[in-house]
């Protein structure tokens, strides 16, 4: 009787020990507390962007173009900067507060839009890889070595220029050409789970393939489908910026971070401060992308912690 | 050794086969290029002549075979807009990319490598917090910013460096550390990672109980073994430097194929952008090629795959 239960009060005992290693865990990791929390700053931000700002992003004014940061009143003593443009106006006018918010949700918009498409692309044909082997799976790698030999700026800016720019455009292009880390992962891990016991016991009991490839492979690679959609988005983020700096992504007069910085390039020897701004906005939010991606990892996989 | 070798290479040469396809129909099937050479003024039956004399009337199929035909016996076709053959065009333009990559490279694997290294050697020290914290940032900076802020700081406040041109040697100084610095994350959790590994192996085990030297047992034993995964990774990154380097040729506007290929798609040049995509597919396929003999070559279990 006494041994029953002490063995149970261990058991409550671990338990809760559990419990608080892992939620200890996730405090522990800072890089899912920075990532997460700052992405999710982010996506506010960029959600609730009329209520912060109460400029206009598209609002040009001729008569207080190229305005100067706040900072600059400060430390330069400069009488045109002011808390009516806190981080300045652009060469229209335009308040750059305001068309950083903006933005952001450009940004935010076309990376989950592209990992929602490369994503389904690319897990259906690592997963069909993976678990069919053999033709299938030589097809289906010779589709991902073609892909990658091919150069993504390249023929992304390619194919925009044929459809002319714009945000749709470019969605769709990256979505169906980032799809190759999906498709290469996908495989090896469903390479992985497929002999695995559960599997094994879903198909002795006579479950179709498409059962078990929904049932038991696809809950099994959610982890890492996560980890890559993370690492997919903040590429894509990256390329929507690049595209759209070389005047083939999105259009003017959209605040595209990328756009932003291209129409601040003829102000670099003048007013570098435009420079500077959008792209510490995308670092910023690549970073917290990536944080994000390298704290479930952690979590989920504490063995591939490197 | 010499299956294998083959294996790969006919893989190679297909992949290149559905790239060239895929690169033909990009660019002649989404557009006219009749209309394309003829410009905005030409009117219908200039464009037609055209259409005529270039053989755009000819079914797609049989165009392709035709130009197909043109590019394995060398010849990748007229240029629209300069009104000369592209090889010709192309290859002016070929060692600019080629020093950019290479010294970019270079300069990745001389900073990641040794870096990687330090980090491995003694895990969770400050070295390897200080390793993985510029690889988390750097690999968060966008490399067409990075290359603009190198421009803000030694162009226009500095005046050090050039911030446009190919012309000297000063002028790729910035493009190719922002070509590298984006490679070095990858590159540095890599050796990091493959150090790690090695140095908890039984050889190194022996080779520390024998008494050999620490250096010797890190630089002859361990590194061997470690850098392995690199290769491939190295090969796919320099790959990705040629085919990369559009934007930061174009940033710098060095007369690179990177720049021509903007050039090409901004006025609609599509032989050229074909010829170029075809030509860093290659260099990927080859790079790979490279890479997989090489390992094959160090590690005898991978041949029979």
């Amino acid at each position: 009787m006494t041994a029953t239960d002490t063995s149970t009060e261990d058991e409550i005992r671990s338990a809760a020990n559990k419990r608080r290693s892992m939620i200890s865990r996730y405090l522990g990791h800072y890089s899912l507390i920075i990532g997460g929390g700052g992405l999710l700053l982010l996506i506010l931000v960029a959600v609730f962007a009329p209520l912060i700002t109460w400029h206009d992003p598209y609002l040009q004014d001729l008569s207080s173009r190229r305005i100067p940061p706040i900072w600059h009143a400060w430390f330069y003593d400069n009488p045109k900067a002011g808390w009516l443009h806190p981080l300045g106006t652009d060469p229209l006018g335009r308040d750059y507060f305001t068309r950083l918010l903006y933005g952001a949700r450009i940004s935010l918009f076309v990376g989950l839009a592209v990992v929602a498409i490369s994503s389904v692309i690319g897990t259906t044909l690592g997963i069909l890889a993976g678990y069919f082997g053999g033709r299938v799976d030589m097809v289906i790698s010779f589709i991902v070595t073609t892909r990658l030999a091919m150069p993504v700026v390249l023929v992304a800016l390619a194919i925009v220029a044929i459809f002319d720019g714009s945000l749709q455009v470019v969605i769709l292009v990256l979505g169906f050409l980032l799809w190759d880390r999906f498709a290469v992962v996908m495989r090896s891990v469903t390479l992985q789970i497929k002999h695995q016991e559960f599997v094994t016991a879903a198909k002795a009991v006579g479950c179709s393939n498409l059962r078990i490839i929904l049932t038991e492979i696809l809950p099994n690679v959610a982890n890492s489908l996560i980890i890559v959609a993370t690492i997919e988005m903040a590429v894509a983020i990256i390329y929507e910026a690049s595209l759209s700096f070389l005047g083939l992504g999105v259009q003017p007069p959209l605040p595209s971070w990328g756009l932003m910085l291209a129409e601040a390039r003829p102000e670099i020897f003048f007013a570098s401060w435009m420079i500077t701004l959008p792209g510490i906005a995308l670092f910023l939010l690549v970073l917290f992308v990536n944080l994000l991606g390298d704290g479930v990892r952690d979590i989920t996989a504490p063995e591939g912690r490197a | 050794m010499l299956n294998f070798i083959l294996r790969r290479a006919g893989i190679g040469v297909l992949v290149l086969m559905a790239v060239s396809i895929l690169a033909f129909a990009l660019t002649n099937a989404a557009i006219d290029p009749a209309a394309a050479i003829a410009g905005d003024s030409a009117s219908a039956d200039d464009i037609q002549a055209i259409r005529e004399l270039y053989g755009f009337d000819r079914p797609l199929h049989i165009q392709f075979f035709a130009w197909a035909q043109d590019i394995l016996s060398g010849d990748l076709g007229q240029s629209y807009r300069q009104r000369r053959p592209v090889s010709e065009v192309v290859m002016e333009r070929l060692p600019v990319t080629m020093i950019l990559g290479a010294s970019a490279f270079v300069l990745a694997l001389v900073v990641a490598i040794p870096l990687g290294i330090l980090a491995g050697l003694r895990p969770n020290s400050w070295i390897d917090r200080l390793a993985l914290g510029f690889a988390v940032l750097g690999q968060a900076i966008p490399n067409f910013w990075f290359a603009l802020m190198g421009i803000v700081i030694f162009s226009v406040n500095l005046r050090m460096l050039p911030a446009s041109g190919s012309d000297k040697w000063q002028s790729y100084v910035l493009p190719a550390i922002a070509l590298a610095y984006y490679a070095m994350p990858t590159l540095m959790r890599l050796t990091r990672a493959g150090m790690i590994d090695t140095l908890q192996s039984d050889y190194i085990r022996t080779a520390r109980a024998k008494g050999l030297r620490p250096p010797m047992v890190v630089l002859k034993h361990a590194l061997r073994n470690a850098i392995l995964p690199l290769v491939s990774v190295a090969a796919v990154q320099l790959g990705m430097m040629l085919g990369g380097s559009v934007v930061i040729e174009t940033i710098f506007a060095m007369q690179g194929i990177g720049y021509l290929a903007w050039e090409s798609i901004t006025l609609s040049d599509p032989p050229v952008v074909q010829a170029i995509v075809i030509i860093i597919a290659s260099f990927y396929v080859l790079l790979t090629l490279l890479a997989d003999i090489i390992n094959a070559w160090l590690d005898p279990r991978l041949r029979g795959r």
